[in-house]
């Protein structure tokens, strides 16, 4: 399972075991992304922890690595206070679901 | 599951009880040599996944490993990889959740459990309890969770975890926990 650039798209393969499951997690990766910009738009650097913390969790079990380290990135900044390093994560969380497609790998 | 006030009740039993006199500390260097199985990208921290006791296999029946974790991908994942390794799942969301479970049903072949959970009762707060309890002190438990400083590590270990895995992780790999904690 891996991630590969395709033009401007970002193709992940994932795992045929979870693949009917991953519409989903990137449904509420996306809402994610709306907890996200509202937190710090409202200086909620522990909401913005939180879901950081989430989202390094569950990305990489889903096979999206990527969402696991921009989340590591944005818990790691709100603990830390660093707004703007927040705010740059949380871009590219969302430039990374507006470019993302998924392919289902081979069954092993 | 649906929260109410009986298990509320229980909890706050449970939160009576004395902490359990804490076990030696697990060694570090011994820790991470038995760390078997983890995401490669997390390897910088030294600990992904830690077996520290393996149990005898569950007797009969489909062994039930009741997934204690408050997100709901996450959990959804851990319950598809045990289920296809033939275990049966229950999945609670929080300590009010478990404990009606454990009331109701008893002891699970195994407990998968989140640290960081919702609702003033985090992952350690209930393994602390657990093994403190009379009658469900000895349910196996596997830390689940992001939280993977070696702090964390060696508190959830030193609370009496069988193993800690640390978030992301594969079903495969999950399961390979699961089947190794619980002897197979």
């Amino acid at each position: 399972m891996g991630t590969a650039m395709a033009g401007s798209e970002i193709v992940v393969t994932v795992d045929p075991e979870i693949a009917d499951m991953v519409p989903r997690f990137l449904e509420n990766r996306a809402k994610d992304l709306e907890t996200l910009r509202a937190a710090i738009a409202a200086g909620d650097r522990d909401a913005v922890r939180k879901t950081g913390h989430t989202l390094k969790g569950v990305g990489g079990g889903y096979g999206f690595p990527a969402i696991s380290g921009m989340g590591e990135r944005i818990e790691e900044a709100a603990l830390d206070g660093r707004d703007a390093d927040a705010r740059e994560a949380i871009d590219d969380l969302a430039e990374f679901l507006v470019r993302v497609r998924v392919e289902v790998g081979e069954a092993p | 599951m649906s929260g109410g006030g009986g298990e509320f009740d229980y909890l706050s039993q449970l939160e009576s009880l004395e902490p359990p006199p804490a076990p030696p500390p697990p060694d570090p260097k011994k820790l991470e040599s038995e760390a078997l199985i983890g995401e490669k990208g997390l390897e910088r921290d030294g600990f992904h996944v830690v077996i520290a006791r393996r149990r005898q296999q569950a007797k009969s029946g489909k062994a039930i490993v009741l997934i204690v974790e408050d997100d709901e991908d996450t959990s959804a994942l851990a319950a598809r990889a045990l289920q296809n390794g033939g275990y049966g799942t229950v999945r609670a969301k929080d300590a009010a959740e478990t404990a009606a479970f454990l009331k109701r049903f008893g002891a699970p072949a195994l407990m998968l459990l989140d640290v960081n959970l919702p609702n003033g009762y985090n992952g350690f707060d209930m393994l602390r309890h657990l093994r403190a309890h009379p009658t469900l002190s000895s349910i196996p438990v596997v830390m689940f969770t992001a939280s993977r400083s070696r702090e964390d590590v060696v508190r959830g270990l030193t609370f009496g975890a069988d193993g800690y895995v640390a978030k992301p992780v594969t079903a495969q790999a999950l399961r390979e926990v699961v089947d190794k904690v619980l002897g197979g």
